[in-house]
């Protein structure tokens, strides 16, 4: 009698143990759409795109030279004006840097790429430069591995009209051209500052300077268009998601009509130097 | 000769001696709309009665149409002035008629089961013909208000014999009775006056013993588990536990145990829920038109009574199953005043499993553990007082590596609950109840790394909720088949959701700590207030305090109409607020490690509104089948979700000086959630043969600002087609036989239909140094995984060992067609024998075929 009292528990455990794993296909379609990106900044005399398509998901890898436009074209609007694009195919996309003229702040620049799958455009509007004032709380510390530097940097916005705001701090030695940009604490995401609204954000750097002179602080003051602002916010939560588990899907941006992609434009507006020792 | 203010006796003289007899005559009588004079002068000329009455009192003028056959006086009287103010008295063939004094007298009292002492909830007890009715409350409390006079009251309840009484009320009264259980299925009988919202889908009693006929995974019988076989909620959910009510998230149910809230029902992986059902004496789900009682969440509200213990003699029930026994133990303390339940399970899992594993690996394994136990004693004819408690917890080890403690590398939850209630009986008409409760629900997930120079290093997140309350509820019985009920009630609530690192030579911690109170209070109107008519309606007042206030006003309305021929309609509205939040930390998972948060400035209190209108039909064509749907709209505003791309490993640090959030409430935002649905329930009764077929056909989405682009996306738990059958055949005595299937469309998954590189010109804004590919997801939860469907059956072999000693052994086999349901799903690359990679999606499954064997005895 216990031994198959036994026998039955053994066998229902060995049951119970069996996790199971199998391959599904739940018939998700492979849509293949372009990617258009562009990036313009104000005053710059450059404008960055970048054309690809989408890829299947799954199965095997595909050729590389699916991933090739045939005979893309490009062109950018501007007052009614069009500068076509000249794409250099490098690896596995077409890549074009143009310099038609410096674009202008507070004007609208649209984009449009022809391929043998059809048109996709986007419209950006370059963003006026902003006034923005910061304070700094700088603390450095050190650990038994390497010293941490902690800036807390308090920004508030001066101009009158509400505007999507980024610093980027970076630490530079005097001695040298030593950089090492300050990564935030956290996911901190881009958002639209109101008039006379201030901000605090962590930075946190953790290289060994080795500095034996002084140490500068650096910020970059940079405002974006609202397109720019949610690309970045959603490619910050997707690296995020890459590297911890169990995150959420995140969907992308697109301001790209009939395909995906971004055109988004900032202006580097201005810059302040804290001296921290 | 009439005089008013005066008794007047008139003589309808008959002297013949051989009328006056010892043994009064059986009366056979038929009038069609006919004086009461004429019906009285028929008594006495045929049948050789006398009535003397006053004109004054007595209107003999009065059209009254009856129909006696073979009847004695006593009950032809009873008929003729039943739903009158008119009594009688009868001394051999004379009648004396008079009009009732204005005088309205209580009968009230408890019900309680026949043999055990149980308080039965929700017997009808109403006049025949019906005057007045009453359904005993949580406490087999009832209470009828009536004139003078004789009346005949009905008892009836589900599964037990119905009791019928006659009452000669000239004085208030207390009745207590004793109902005995039903071997055969008993019809409940329900007034066309003492409408109740039992029989509408809005409305589940589990029948605790038919439960234990149902077969469930590994034997483990368990009551959420029964009812979420009903429609309206989801059925199969591989792996996971929670409760998902008519569009509502898993912390929107509302689960009490005694007045005592629970915040964690479930053990790990949905094996079973803490409570299995020896324990109980009533659980019910209500699920739409809310009673004003009840508030604090929007989707449910499941109450169950713990057993008050057996008054007159000891029993208990014991069983022993593959992964877990338990057993249960009631008696008197003093027999038929106090008595006392106690109910211990505990698993084996990690016994049993070293068996069959490393044995070495001592680390690996999972165990939990449930204690139920009450008190309850009656401290004289008014007062009552109750002391319930449960005490449990669950410990999972992850066994990753011998040097990790399970406290360094596991899971760990439990709960803590302690409740104390006083019943006082003001008056025959005014009950009351007060509780003063505390609930305390801990858990800790905990990951772990070893180092031979380093030592070890461990992450943990510790979730926390407490909350003690302080409560009154009232209950006013008005004339009729009216009711008011009321209460009000504190409580203090304290949040602590932690994250910590320890090392050899570093500890940390971070805390969101807070604490909030609520206030609440209620009223509410219950009344059939015309003919098949109950109308039930009451408002919530609450108010929270955190770091910000917010005061709210919840107004409900509850409609039941009765039909002829066994239809009935119900029509209901509830407006909702919900000030706590559960957040989940395994995309939707249903893992222990989620996170009760607080309502406060940054958050706001979630808020319903449900209105929902059904149908039934009982006897259809006369047979035993019982059909009930249901159509819902529900629309909930501000609920809590985890932002896109959000982790909870944003919030731990994984190594000491590692840059982590701080504040949970920055993985969350809110927004609005929209569900509506249809839901059939098919009930068939019967000696041999019963069963159900239970449907859901729904819809919910959810519209978030920030998610999704901004647009409408379904829910994580959305599921358009819910089905569940069940059938159960007895044999004879002995056996039973059961089985049911179930079916749920696919849950939604975000899946990509392309790929690409990312554009490498953008500004490098701190953003990280990811260089891979991005995927595109054209909109969440756009796809849905495979339907879960499985099927259960069970065989009881019931047997009586001895005198009260009964055995009931099942063998039972869960999925037996061996179903592989999803668990999760992967995206993940395959290589293949020559190297080659292709990138799958990979599904897991948890719950292969499971037979099982237990075996039970009651004594």
């Amino acid at each position: 009698m216990n031994h198959s009292i036994f026998y039955i528990v053994i066998v229902v455990l060995m049951f119970t143990a069996c996790e199971r794993q199998e391959d599904v296909d739940l018939k998700v379609p492979y849509k293949r759409k372009l990617v258009a990106s562009v990036f313009i900044g104000a005053g710059d005399s450059l404008v960055r795109a970048t054309l690809s398509y989408t890829t299947p998901v799954f199965g095997a890898p595909p050729a590389i030279d699916i991933r090739h436009a045939n005979a893309a074209t490009g062109v950018m609007q501007y007052r009614g004006m069009q500068t076509g694009f000249v794409y250099d195919s490098i690896g596995h996309e077409h890549q074009a840097i143009i310099s038609p003229y410096s674009a202008v702040a507070g004007e609208a620049y649209q984009f449009v790429f022809t391929d043998d799958l059809g048109s996709v455009r986007g419209t950006t509007v370059i963003p006026q430069p902003v006034d923005l004032t910061i304070q700094l709380r700088f603390d450095s510390t050190q650990t038994p591995d390497f010293p941490v530097y902690v800036a807390d940097l308090t920004y508030s916005l001066q101009s009158a009209v509400s505007s999507y705001i980024k610093l980027l701090p970076v630490l530079m030695l005097d001695d040298s051209f030593s950089l090492v940009p300050m990564v935030l604490e956290t996911f901190n995401p881009m958002v639209l500052m109101r008039p006379g609204e201030s901000v605090t954000s962590r930075f946190v750097a953790s290289a060994s300077l080795n500095g034996l002179h002084g140490l500068n602080l650096r910020c970059l003051i940079i405002t974006c268009d609202e397109a720019y602002a949610k690309h970045y916010n959603a490619t910050q939560t997707v690296d995020l998601g890459t590297v911890l588990p169990g995150s959420e899907p995140t969907q992308f941006y697109s301001n790209m009509s009939n395909g995906i992609g971004v055109v988004a434009s900032y202006n580097i507006c201005g810059e302040q130097v804290f001296q921290l020792k | 000769m009439l005089k008013k203010h005066y008794l007047l006796f008139l003589w309808i003289s008959f002297t013949t001696v051989f009328c006056v007899s010892a043994q009064q005559p059986e009366i056979t009588l038929k009038a069609e709309r006919k004086s009461l004079a004429d019906v009285l002068s028929i008594l006495s000329t045929q049948y050789h009665f006398t009535f003397a009455y006053s004109t004054d009192q007595v209107n003999v003028n009065q059209q009254v149409s009856v129909s006696f056959q073979q009847e004695n006086i006593e009950t032809v009287l009873r008929k003729l002035f039943a739903g009158t103010d008119i009594s009688y008295s009868v001394n051999g063939t004379q009648v004396v008629l008079f009009k009732n004094r204005n005088h309205r007298y209580i009968i009230s009292g408890r019900v309680r089961e026949k043999g055990t002492g149980e308080l039965l909830i929700g017997v009808i007890v109403n006049t025949d013909p019906p005057k007045a009715g009453s359904i005993t409350n949580g406490y087999g409390f009832y209470s009828l208000s009536l004139p003078e006079g004789v009346y005949q009251l009905q008892f009836n309840y589900l599964g037990f014999n119905p009791i019928v009484k006659t009452i000669n009320l000239s004085g208030s009264m207390a009745l207590d009775l004793d109902m005995e259980a039903s071997s055969q299925l008993a019809e409940l009988i329900v007034s066309d006056q003492n409408v109740s919202t039992k029989g509408t889908l809005n409305t589940i009693d589990v029948p605790l013993k038919a439960m234990n006929e149902v077969p469930m995974i590994l034997g483990e019988k368990d009551v959420v588990k029964y009812i979420m076989l009903m429609p309206g909620l989801q059925k199969g959910n591989e792996g996971n536990s929670y409760m998902y009510v008519r569009g509502g998230s898993a912390d929107q149910n509302l689960i009490l145990m005694d007045d005592a809230v629970i915040y964690n029902a479930y053990h790990y992986l949905g094996l079973s829920s803490l409570f299995s059902g020896s324990e109980l004496r009533s659980a019910e789900l209500i699920k739409g038109g809310f009673s004003a009682k009840y508030g604090g969440r929007l989707s449910s509200v499941l109450t169950m009574n713990l057993k008050d213990g057996n008054r007159e003699h000891f029993g208990g029930e014991a069983t022993m199953g593959v992964i877990s026994s338990k057993i249960m133990l009631e008696g008197p303390i003093i027999k038929n005043k106090s008595s006392f339940m106690v109910s211990a399970k505990k698993s084996y899992i990690n016994t049993v499993s070293k068996w069959v594993t490393d044995e070495s690996d001592n680390t690996l394994g999972y165990s939990f553990y449930d204690i139920h136990a009450k008190v309850s004693t009656d401290i004289g004819p008014r007062n009552r007082l109750m002391v319930s408690g449960y005490y449990g917890n669950d410990a999972l080890a992850t066994g990753s590596d011998p040097n990790l403690s399970s406290k360094d590398d596991g899971i760990s939850w439990g709960n803590r609950v302690v409740s104390m209630r006083w019943n006082h009986q003001f008056s025959g008409k005014l009950f009351s109840n007060t509780s003063l409760s505390y609930s305390n629900y801990q858990s800790r997930v905990a990951f772990g790394t070893y180092d031979i120079t380093q030592g070890v290093s461990s992450s943990a997140i510790q979730s926390g909720i407490s909350d003690l309350t302080l409560k009154t509820d009232v209950d006013y019985w008005l004339t009729g088949f009216q009711r008011i009920k009321t209460g009000v009630g504190v409580t203090r609530q304290f949040f602590t959701p932690t994250t910590t690192l320890k090392t050899t030579s570093t500890s940390s911690e971070s805390s969101n700590r807070s604490t909030a109170n609520q206030l609440f209070a209620y009223g509410e109107y219950d009344a059939t207030i015309v003919k098949n008519f109950l109308l039930i309606t009451g408002v919530r007042l609450s108010a929270y305090q955190n770091t910000t206030s917010y005061i709210r006003l919840e107004p409900r309305l509850n409609l039941v109409y009765t039909l002829p021929r066994n239809w009935g309609v119900n029509l209901g509205y509830a407006l909702m607020n919900q000030y706590v939040h559960l957040i989940s930390t395994f995309n939707g998972l249903g893992l222990p490690s989620d996170i009760w948060m607080s309502t406060d400035d940054k958050i706001s209190p979630q808020q319903s509104q449900q209105l929902n209108a059904g149908l039934c039909k009982k006897k259809i064509w006369g047979s035993p089948f019982s059909l009930a749907t249901e159509v819902y709209y529900k629309y909930i505003s501000d609920m809590a979700v985890l932002r896109e791309g959000a982790s909870f490993f944003q919030m731990v640090p994984l190594y000491p000086g590692q840059p982590v959030l701080t504040d949970w409430r920055e993985l969350l935002t809110q927004g609005d959630c929209r569900s509506y649905g249809i839901e059939l329930l098919l009930k068939k009764e019967g000696n041999h043969l019963s069963g159900w077929i239970s449907y859901t056909l729904s819809k919910t989405e959810m519209k978030v600002a920030d998610i999704n682009l901004g647009r409408s996306y379904p829910a994580n738990y959305d599921r358009r087609h819910d089905l569940g059958i069940y059938l159960n055949y007895k044999t004879g005595r002995h056996f039973a036989v059961a089985t049911n299937w179930l079916y749920g469309s696919g849950y939604p998954i975000s899946l990509p239909v392309g790929e690409y590189f990312p554009s490498q010109h953008d500004l490098n804004l701190g953003s990280g140094n990811f260089s891979g590919t991005r995927f595109d997801i054209e909109a969440k939860n756009n796809y849905r995984m495979k339907p879960y469907h499985r099927m259960d059956v069970s065989i009881q072999y019931h047997h009586v060992i001895a005198r009260k000693i009964k055995s009931t052994i099942e063998l039972s086999a869960f999925n037996v067609y061996n179903r592989a349901n999803a668990f999760y799903y992967q995206v993940v690359n395959k290589d293949d024998s020559n190297g080659n990679s292709e990138r799958v999606l990979r599904q897991t499954s948890l719950f292969t075929i499971l037979p099982s064997l237990s075996w039970t005895i009651q004594f």
